[in-house]
């Protein structure tokens, strides 16, 4: 068996609410106690779209535009199917009750009517301007035959008290594989093989012409930039606490952020060739676990709504939320500042590179005061970090490499 | 650096600076303030007689009876400074406090450590810590008696003493204490520049990691709390850097975190010698160190360092990146990863160096619960990005450097299976050329009994606090 040479899709559906029923919303939303897995018998039946790997649903106001309900997903495969599949499970559920209840508080959407919702649901679909996956090319099923084939591996070597010389422990491991029912059969399979000769080129092509607009636009917005206004708050202490109650149930945790974007065109264009630059990158260099040096994000993207005023970004990633903007302060500065210079309020940059995020106290509370809570958040594999889904991948390789007669029993000292 | 040595600076209260090996016992006395007035009164007398031991004083060479030092928590500062109370210049933790919800959750306060079946600190209901350091159990226990009495405003709570063993050892057996920060400007730090500078570039720290109103490691000054120019109307204090028409109540003071945790001892060794039984050629002891990731008596496990007080600090684990010579989860390697982490060797020692604080904990033995334990206490400029990172992102993440299932095996929260998540209750030592040895179905050995977060003034907002109208 060959896996499926898909890639992975990142979107949101952004859905403006009918004025007044936000707080209908809220509470329909608050009372599912999806916080980090599914409960049972949870409406949305995440569990059984094969393809999610994370899910979540929050709501946010905007001055301007009212309030939104928002569904981001992070899946393998396209949208379209994945929707058919989510509507699929609805319906065999209530005869999709609770997804037309949820969706009838916003505008356009007729009670009833599923094909109906499916289609407005593909009109409000946003993707993303740059995203990021960990796993790149694993599915979400390859993720859970992965780890069961550590949980194979763990179980074969046991506590090593006495270990077992290692040429034994790797017979024994094989032979294991290839009964347990979770394996057998299915464990030794190689990996999709990345972006082809002539996605390279397109992505260094737009990679190079958006870092020239990156560097013309940064000296041009340059005096914008300086003298831009600087938001120096500090965090709203219920705010923050209301956002906390969803946090840290699970190792891995969950990031809403919505900033206000200054609307001029040298800024806006600005941002379009910041976010083409982080394409670039992400596509051709970060493609094996860690962006830049941060290795804890399993999928996070960044999205410009509301026709440029407003900068979307969704990151889910492990352990608790102030180590995450640590890691963004003291070892990702410079990129996180690309990425939301010219926020309004954001700690003052010099050329959307330095400065910026790399103000630590300023840019946490004004990272803080962008959040929204994420009431309803899934993960499809609760007990795995980035970093541990590529250790097993790792391990699966070097198993399968064993079992055809090649490689060598390093691969112990991986588990 | 200003003129004066920071260690013998009078505005310094001397704790931070000292651990007054000198008197073997102190006594932690919670309090309330009951008479705000009367409090002022009896604060006021303690600094006119210099009686609040600073890095001055500390520093003398006679020995003093007794050293006493004073910190507040956030509802202390409220009552002491009244309207002039900024609730908004403190971080949140500190005005939250150690006990709530979420606070609970990131700092493993849950299982065995809910603060539901804390013995002090469950409802967080006191506004300050008099500390008295002397030669005896008494004398402590009767400097904060002599103290927090009724007529000095204070109503007297619990009081936990600690000691000091004179061997340098935690209540398993190992030695203690042995990697602290070294503070820039500190004799300290100027001597070891020339003499170990391998130790500084791992240890060294700037000032205002540990003390507010000197620049950290990002090269700014701190946040640092602020009160109304209005309580402070004898301007004892200096205007504040970040908001010019309010006073410094931070400057040379520190945020204090304590915590009571017991040590199951006998639980502890017990179980060491029934996994030892199980392996091949492995001791109690050998499996112990692991855990702790130091030999008992203090050496490193790290390849190419030497025992002895000169050489059992100076290694950074980028030579050990697997783990084989001190586990990757090791309670010493969770709690200052060194130079490994997800950036270079040198990167990673910077990061790791934004969470680094200073520790001041003693032992316990309380006879009446038949308990041993550490009094944990550290002091730190930002309680979230050191004391709350390190207990909640490095020792009690299971993710860890890649780990799973597992948090520190001494002062992690072992959890049983829910959520999804499988239980939380390994431990795994790297072997070379061989593969793990893996301890499952481990217990809690050490168990929190209290906490609280304080703020320790200077001599000068001690001052202010004393005389706000």
């Amino acid at each position: 068996m060959m896996a499926d040479p898909v890639g992975q899709t990142l979107f949101t559906v952004v859905a403006p609410l009918r004025p007044g029923t936000q707080g209908d919303v809220r509470d329909m939303l608050a009372a599912l106690g999806y916080l980090g897995t599914e409960p049972p018998g949870g409406p949305f039946g995440f569990e059984e779209a094969a393809m999610l790997h994370f899910a979540s649903v929050f709501l946010y106001d905007d001055p301007v535009d009212g309030w939104f309900l928002v569904f981001e997903s992070n899946i393998d495969g396209a949208v379209e199917p994945y929707l058919d599949r989510l509507l699929a499970i609805a319906a065999a559920r209530d005869g999709g009750a609770f997804l037309l209840r949820l969706y009838g508080h916003c505008r356009g959407v007729a009670a009833g009517d599923l094909p109906g919702l499916k289609r407005h649901m593909l009109d409000h679909v946003q993707h993303p301007q740059a995203a990021f996956v960990s796993a790149v090319g694993l599915t979400r099923d390859r993720i859970r035959q992965d780890a069961a084939v550590y949980r194979v591996v763990d179980e074969t070597l046991g506590s090593g008290g006495v270990p077992l010389p290692a040429d034994q422990a790797q017979a024994a491991v094989l032979r294991a594989l290839e009964h347990d029912r979770e394996t057998a059969g299915v464990w030794s399979v190689a990996d999709d093989a990345g972006p082809g000769a002539l996605e390279k080129i397109r992505t260094v092509g737009g990679l190079v012409a958006n870092v020239i607009g990156f560097v013309v636009l940064a000296v041009v917005n340059l005096l914008r930039e300086r003298t831009a206004p600087e938001d120096s708050l500090r965090s709203d202490f219920d705010m923050v606490r209301t956002q906390r109650q969803y946090e840290d149930i699970l190792p891995t945790n969950h990031m809403v952020s919505i900033v206000h974007l200054h609307t001029d065109r040298g800024r806006q264009w600005a941002k379009r060739c910041a976010f083409g630059v982080l394409r670039g990158l992400v596509t051709l260099f970060f493609r094996h676990g860690k962006l830049g040096k941060i290795e804890t994000i399993h999928f996070a993207h960044w999205a410009i709504l509301n026709g440029g005023r407003r900068l979307l970004f969704v990151s889910n990633f492990g352990g608790s939320w102030s180590s995450y903007l640590d890691d963004f302060t003291l070892k990702a500065s410079e990129g996180l500042t690309v990425a939301w210079a010219h926020g309004i309020g954001f700690p003052r940059s010099w050329f959307m590179v330095r400065g910026g995020a790399a103000k630590g106290p300023e840019f946490i509370d004004w990272a803080r005061r962008s959040m929204v809570p994420t009431p309803v958040w899934y993960k499809a594999y609760p007990d795995l970090s980035a970093k541990i889904i590529n250790r097993n991948r790792k391990l699966r390789h070097a198993l399968a490499d064993a079992k055809a007669g090649r490689g060598t029993t390093a691969w112990l000292e991986l588990v | 650096m200003a003129s004066i040595g920071l260690t013998e600076h009078p505005d310094i209260q001397g704790l931070l600076f000292r651990g007054y090996t000198d008197h073997a016992h102190a006594g932690y006395g919670l309090f309330r303030i009951r008479g705000r007035r009367a409090f002022q009164a009896w604060l006021t007398g303690l600094l006119d007689r210099e009686q609040v031991t600073t890095a001055e004083s500390s520093s003398r060479k006679e020995v003093a009876d007794s050293h006493l030092n004073i910190a507040f928590t956030a509802s202390g500062l409220q009552k002491l400074l009244d309207a002039g109370s900024i609730a908004d210049s403190f971080e949140p933790a500190f005005i939250e406090g150690m006990v709530q919800e979420h606070r609970s959750r990131l700092l493993g306060d849950v299982e065995a450590n809910d603060p539901k079946a804390w013995r002090w600190g469950r409802r967080q209901d006191f506004d300050g810590l008099l500390m008295g350091f002397a030669h005896s159990r008494q004398a402590a226990d009767d400097l904060l008696a002599a103290h927090l009495t009724a007529a000095n405003g204070a109503d007297r709570g619990i009081t936990v003493f600690g000691h000091l063993d004179g061997a340098g050892t935690e209540s398993f057996g190992f030695a203690d204490g042995i990697s602290q920060p070294i503070v820039e400007g500190t004799k300290l730090y100027n001597d070891r520049l020339h003499t170990r500078p391998r130790e500084v570039a791992l240890h060294g720290v700037p000032v205002g990691e540990v003390l507010l109103g000197y620049p950290d490691g990002s090269g700014r000054l701190p946040r640092s709390p602020a009160t109304s120019a209005a309580s402070d109307p004898r301007g004892v204090l200096p205007p504040h850097w970040e908001w010019p028409e309010r006073r410094d109540l931070g400057r040379n003071g520190s945020f204090l975190v304590v915590r009571q945790l017991a040590q199951d001892k006998d639980g502890f060794w017990r179980l060491m010698e029934a996994m030892a039984a199980e392996g091949a050629g492995e001791s109690a002891i050998g499996l112990a160190e692991k855990m702790v990731g130091r030999r008992k008596d203090g050496g490193a496990l790290a390849p190419a360092t030497g025992a002895g007080p000169d050489h059992n600090n100076l290694f950074d684990f980028d030579d050990d990146r697997q783990g084989q010579h001190c586990p990757l989860g090791s309670h010493i390697r969770r709690s200052n990863p060194r130079a490994t982490g997800s950036d270079t060797p040198d990167g990673s020692l910077n990061v790791t160096k934004r969470h680094r604080m200073i520790r001041r904990g003693r032992g316990y033995a309380d006879d009446e619960q038949g308990e041993v334990g550490l009094q944990f206490l550290c002091f730190n400029a930002s309680i979230t990005r050191q004391f709350e990172f390190v207990q909640g992102s490095w020792c009690n993440n299971p993710f860890f450097h890649g780990l799973q299932r597992e948090v520190d095996p001494i002062i992690g929260t072992v959890r049983p299976a829910g959520r999804g998540l499988a239980s939380i209750d390994r431990f795994t030592i790297p072997r070379a050329g061989s593969y793990r040895r893996l301890l499952a179905g481990l217990p809690s050995f050490v168990t929190v009994k209290g906490g609280g977060y304080f703020f320790m003034p200077a001599i000068a907002a001690l001052r202010c606090l004393a005389a706000a109208p």
